[in-house]
């Protein structure tokens, strides 16, 4: 099939109303999760995840894939506003953002971001559409030797994701791996550490664990910390004029290119790709010692790249199997749920689904500009919610969802025992994501 | 408890959990007929990698432990540095651990009470003490989050996505 005719088919698929209204559900609520401070993207998809399983595959996904780069948009928005990225790779944002907002262009500062990740967001999925096949063909020559590299190329990259000691990484894989070695061995039929329990024959569930080391264990994080007080932004003040849109066009191009390219390597992630972006910026401009007090630069360059490595890390994810991000690990673990198996010939098997989910990036795209360019000072509104009046919901909603899982107490009690696991590991510092 | 003795004690029971597991893989046959793998062969990988790296991160920590006491640096607070927090984060203080820990005792409380009232009773209860008793909120605040959070999910999750919640012994506000 020729890729205008796999465009065509992706675009008619995104198209239908039934998926754009889940597209516009899952980019909004992905920006809503994205601004709370803690939670991030690969939170947000575990936590709907096993909401979506009663929907057709290329809906959830489409919902959940909005949710993703919803959170992108989203979690500068907290950057900016209160010094509190919603996520890491937006870390990155608050060393110019924050200042921005404190001298009173709060409004410039969101415009900027908006901006930045939409003509990021949009273009950078043009070389993903171009590049996916070509890994894929390529990926198509693989033997069991290829493979097995690519296994361990897995597994080195999750080691990588978060590890500021690579023994910790090394631990917390091991740790993964032992623990997907309970239930029956899938070759012989034995039934391992299941201690008699027929509840564990199946397994500790994926989704579960995820629910536990993410979403419960980052509440957990964050009870009683508090939070800053929100600076307030009117829409009147997201106008940035044109001597100011050409002062931010050259840092989108470079931090896009520079995200696209670090994103596409798997583990290297859109954490990575911001502040090398950031760098970037730094280097290129005239004024570097202006960096850190409020320079659109900074928020520009940062927010292209984070962006654009968030549509990048799909071409490993997609083509090869190996996650490009802890978000795409997450949604990686969502196509087994569903019963696919991204890989080399993913996307000429699925060719409806993939290019479906790829079109539907352009969409998702116009409506979280057309969403957070008017909206954000409403979306900032949320800002203003205590945690404390937040966090008992999250925790409901993460229990329903381990519940909704297997339709069944179990998933709840993994998630809890996991939540306490994550706990431990998020306050020792151990990777769990990135 | 400090994040070194946290991370030590996790090291610790990761190790002695990867021992275990791969003693207890020669129990399933590392190796099958013919010479392939059995199913003990990926648990004694897993676990003796486990082990190893295990014991790796608690070398490293006395050794990172030894390096700060002797630059005069306080390993916790070094390691608060080093960013045992999310970025922008503030580090957790001893009173937030206290209130993680009640957060994690009511939520396991909730979670054996869900098998008599049901899981979203059980749970609605569990905002409400969460609000009360930890974050301090008036009660009248408390019982009301907790009364409309426990219906707005009766009325999405049951309602709406027909997610079959349980409800317990008594019954109440359960799906089908």
């Amino acid at each position: 099939m020729h890729i205008f005719d796999q465009v065509g088919l992706g675009f008619s698929t995104a198209f239908t109303p039934h998926n754009l209204l889940y597209c516009l559900i899952g980019v909004f609520i992905g920006t809503v999760i994205g601004m709370l401070p803690g939670l991030g993207s690969a939170t947000g998809v575990a936590l709907l995840l096993p909401l979506t399983l009663t929907l057709e595959p290329v809906t959830a996904l489409i919902m959940l894939a909005g949710i993703y780069y919803g959170c992108q948009y989203g979690s500068s928005i907290s950057s900016i506003l209160i010094a509190t990225p919603g996520d890491s790779a937006s870390a990155v944002v608050t060393f110019d953002g924050y200042p921005l907002a404190r001298a009173g262009r709060a409004g410039q500062a969101l415009a900027t971001s908006a901006i930045a990740s939409f003509v990021s967001g949009t273009l950078t999925i043009i070389p993903l559409m171009t590049l996916a096949p070509l890994f894929a063909s390529m990926a198509l020559h693989f033997g069991p030797p290829e493979m097995f590299a690519l296994m361990l190329l897995g597994m080195a990259s999750v080691v990588g994701f978060d590890a500021k000691s690579r023994a910790k990484g090394l631990t917390m894989a091991a740790f993964g791996l032992a623990l997907a070695t309970i239930g029956i061995d899938a070759q012989s039929g034995v039934a391992r550490f299941t201690f008699g329990q027929v509840s564990l024959t199946g397994g500790i569930g994926f989704l579960a664990v995820v629910i536990g080391v993410f979403a419960i264990a980052e509440v957990m994080g964050q009870v009683g910390k508090g939070g800053a007080a929100p600076i307030r932004t009117r829409v009147r003040d997201m106008v940035i004029s044109r001597a100011e849109l050409r002062q931010i066009g050259g840092s989108i191009g470079r931090g896009g290119v520079a995200g696209f390219l670090l994103g596409i390597l798997p583990g290297a992630g859109a954490t990575l790709a911001s502040f090398f972006a950031y760098d970037i910026e730094r280097r290129a401009s005239k004024h570097p010692e202006r960096f850190g007090t409020g320079m659109l630069q900074g928020v520009a360059g940062p927010e292209a790249a984070n962006n654009a490595a968030a549509n990048a890390s799909f071409v490993p994810t997609l083509t090869l199997g190996i996650p490009g991000s802890g978000t795409t690990a997450v949604l990686l673990g969502a196509f087994l749920i569903f019963g696919l198996q991204p890989g080399p010939l993913f996307l000429s098997q699925q060719p409806k689904l993939a290019w479906g989910l790829l079109a539907s990036f352009y969409i998702g795209n116009v409506f979280l500009v057309l969403l957070n360019l008017p909206l954000a000072p409403m979306f900032a509104s949320v800002l203003r919610l205590r945690y404390g009046l937040l966090y008992p919901l999250i925790l409901l909603l993460s229990f329903v969802g381990a519940f909704a899982i297997e339709n069944r107490m179990w998933g709840v009690g993994l998630a809890l025992v996991f939540g306490a696991v994550g706990y431990l590991m998020r306050n020792t510092g151990s990777p769990r994501r990135r | 408890m400090g994040r070194l003795r946290g991370e030590r004690i996790l090291c610790g029971v990761l190790a002695a959990g990867g021992l275990a597991m791969t003693i207890a893989s020669f129990g399933y046959h590392l190796f099958g007929a013919g010479g392939r793998i059995g199913p003990g062969f990926m648990p004694f990988c897993a676990g003796l990698a486990l082990a190893c790296f295990a014991v790796w991160t608690l070398a490293e920590s006395f050794v990172r432990s030894a390096r700060e006491k002797a630059a005069g640096t306080p390993s916790d607070a070094a390691d608060t540095s080093a960013g045992a927090a999310p970025a922008g984060e503030r580090p957790a203080s001893s009173g937030s651990e206290r209130r993680v820990v009640l957060v994690f005792v009511l939520t396991a409380a909730s979670f054996a009470l869900s098998f008599v009232t049901g899981f979203l009773v059980a749970f609605g209860l569990l905002i409400c003490a969460l609000l009360w008793f930890v974050e301090r909120e008036k009660p009248w605040l408390a019982v009301g989050i907790g009364a409309v959070a426990t219906l707005g999910s009766w009325a999405v999750f049951v309602l709406v996505l027909q997610v079959p919640l349980p409800g317990g012994m008594l019954g109440l506000l359960g799906g089908a």
